[in-house]
């Protein structure tokens, strides 16, 4: 069963950059691996680490035209920082794996179910 | 290397039974697993030169044995033991049966997570490459390899790694563990799912197919037990209605509005006739009650020639053994159908607070079928968009909206 883990920082800690280069280095070092780990375990399908906020752009729908702003959805709390796809035997063990990235991150983590194409049984 | 059909079923057949005999021999299963892998490449490369030989398991035993040794030169101690034995060159076949049935012993075991299991099983007894296994579940390759690789570790520890640990087929109470894990693993294989991709260059297995190859392979092992012989008649009902499940665009079609003239009628013959037969046999089990609502649904012409009433009495019975919500939801359909729908919804309404369907859309599904039967069609139409909501299947939420879009106003 394969889940997304979403793991989001405050965003003003980004803003205010008082993140420091080490902590970054230091998170870097733990999804590295942690990557190593689900790779071993058979558990890794994917993850990547997203760039700096300051990179993004947000594309909203304004009467009825898209319209590209520079920079995240206004008025967001948590910016987006990486996500990781891994299939799991258990809704547990994706909640465990999540778990480890929280508490050595302090960032939040949502953790949701990725949709399968398969039909599965007849009704 | 290609080669032609009945020479690669051949191997493929031949391969778990010498796996089997390499580990019995060398207590490695690590090892005998990528021997035989050597010993079926050399076979690609011989044989279409040089001809099948008259004893074609004999000749990949001696080819894997070799294989074997010179992954264990490094023990120099064990060498000289092992030479001798692989001398021995084998002379009559080995017991076939018995092996493949070791093998799956072997794989669908306790101490591997299921997804380990099934993973294993298809790649040391189905003969699957682990990238054919890693496309068919989605997964990249060096990770599904990964997994094998430490399943293989786990097998091998549990069975004694060093100086090979005699094993046999567990008897009495372990042997019927062992026996449940192996249909439960084939059970969950079959329902895997496969996905039609149109265009692709890369083909997915059929994990379908290849359980149903699996579960023929464990009836014959066992031509006695019931419960094999119903979980292979469930699988073969299940797959005879495959070519109506869906769509084109892969919606999913309910059992009442499937085209029935696409249906595998000589599947539908066989495995009728099968679970038929096991029904009489003794420990009456899931697997061959889930197979006979099968059958009946299957030999119905048309939707209402459906003997519902036989259905709800199997249902019934099939509670005594497996007692979960998604058995009582299916249920609660069968109830409706011959008591009508409120006393299905009934049914359904006393597992609103059931903790194991969180998550599970069915019980929405099963509502909102229930709703729409009942003239509520409101009501249907909410619960379908609920169910929609909840899916984790792409195409199952595609049907739900169809549904609920349908009682739309």
């Amino acid at each position: 069963m394969k889940y997304m883990l979403l793991a989001y920082s405050a965003a003003q800690s980004w803003d205010e950059q008082t993140v420091t280069a080490e902590e970054i280095q230091r998170i870097c070092d733990f999804y590295e691996r942690l990557q190593g780990e689900l790779v071993a375990s058979g558990e890794w399908v994917g993850s990547e680490g997203l760039a700096d906020p300051s990179h993004t752009s947000t594309i909203r729908r304004v009467d009825g035209v898209p319209v590209t702003t520079d920079g995240p959805l206004v008025e967001v709390k948590e910016t987006l920082v990486s996500f990781s796809i891994v299939d799991v035997a258990s809704r547990e063990r994706a909640l465990e794996i999540a778990s480890q990235v929280v508490a050595f991150t302090g960032d939040d983590c949502e953790v949701r179910p990725v949709m399968d194409m398969s039909a599965g049984p007849d009704a | 290397m290609r080669l032609d059909g009945p020479v690669e079923d051949l191997l493929r057949r031949e391969a778990p039974q010498v796996l089997a005999a390499l580990v019995r021999r060398f207590g490695r299963f690590d090892l005998a697993e990528d021997a035989v892998q050597e010993a079926l490449l050399a076979a690609a490369q011989q044989w279409p030169g040089d001809g099948v030989p008259d004893h074609p398991r004999g000749w990949l035993i001696r080819v894997g044995s070799r294989a074997v040794i010179d992954a264990l030169r490094a023990d120099s101690a064990r060498h000289a033991r092992e030479e001798r034995d692989a001398e021995q060159v084998p002379t009559g076949p080995a017991v076939g049966h018995d092996d493949s049935l070791l093998l799956l012993f072997l794989c669908c075991h306790r101490a591997l997570s299921l997804p380990s299991q099934i993973a294993l099983t298809l790649r040391a007894v189905g003969g699957l490459s682990t990238e054919e296994i890693a496309r068919a579940f989605l997964v990249p390759a060096a990770t599904m390899g990964q997994r094998i690789s430490r399943a293989k570790a786990v097998v091998a520890t549990e069975i004694g790694a060093v100086g090979g640990t005699p094993f046999s087929i567990p008897v009495g109470d372990e042997r019927d563990a062992r026996i449940a894990a192996v249909l439960h693993v084939l059970y969950l294989m079959f329902n895997e799912g496969y996905v039609a991709s149109a265009g692709d260059e890369l083909v997915r297995v059929d994990l379908a197919a290849e359980a149903i190859r699996l579960a023929r392979m464990l009836h014959a092992a066992l031509p006695g037990h019931g419960e094999a012989a119903g979980l292979l008649a469930l699988m073969l009902l299940t797959e005879a209605r495959r070519p109506a499940r869906t769509t084109a665009q892969g919606a999913a079609v309910p059992i009442a509005e499937q085209d029935r003239s696409r249906w595998d009628r000589p599947l539908i013959a066989e495995g009728t006739a099968l679970v038929e037969a096991a029904m009489g046999g003794p420990r009456l089990g899931a697997y061959r009650l889930q197979a006979a609502i099968a059958a009946v649904h299957d030999e119905a012409a048309r939707p209402e020639d459906t003997d519902w009433p036989q259905i709800l009495a199997l249902y019934t019975l099939l509670l005594r053994f497996d007692d979960g919500p998604l058995v009582r939801l299916s249920r609660a359909v069968a109830v409706a159908m011959v008591q009508g729908p409120r006393a299905g919804l009934a049914e359904v309404d006393a597992l609103a607070g059931d903790p194991r369907l969180a998550h599970n859309h069915r019980l929405a599904a099963v509502r909102a079928h229930l709703l729409e039967l009942a003239g509520d069609l409101d009501g249907a139409r909410a619960a379908y968009e609920e169910a929609a909501r909840i899916t984790l299947s792409t195409p199952e939420q595609r049907h739900l909206r169809q549904r609920a879009a349908r009682l739309g106003r």
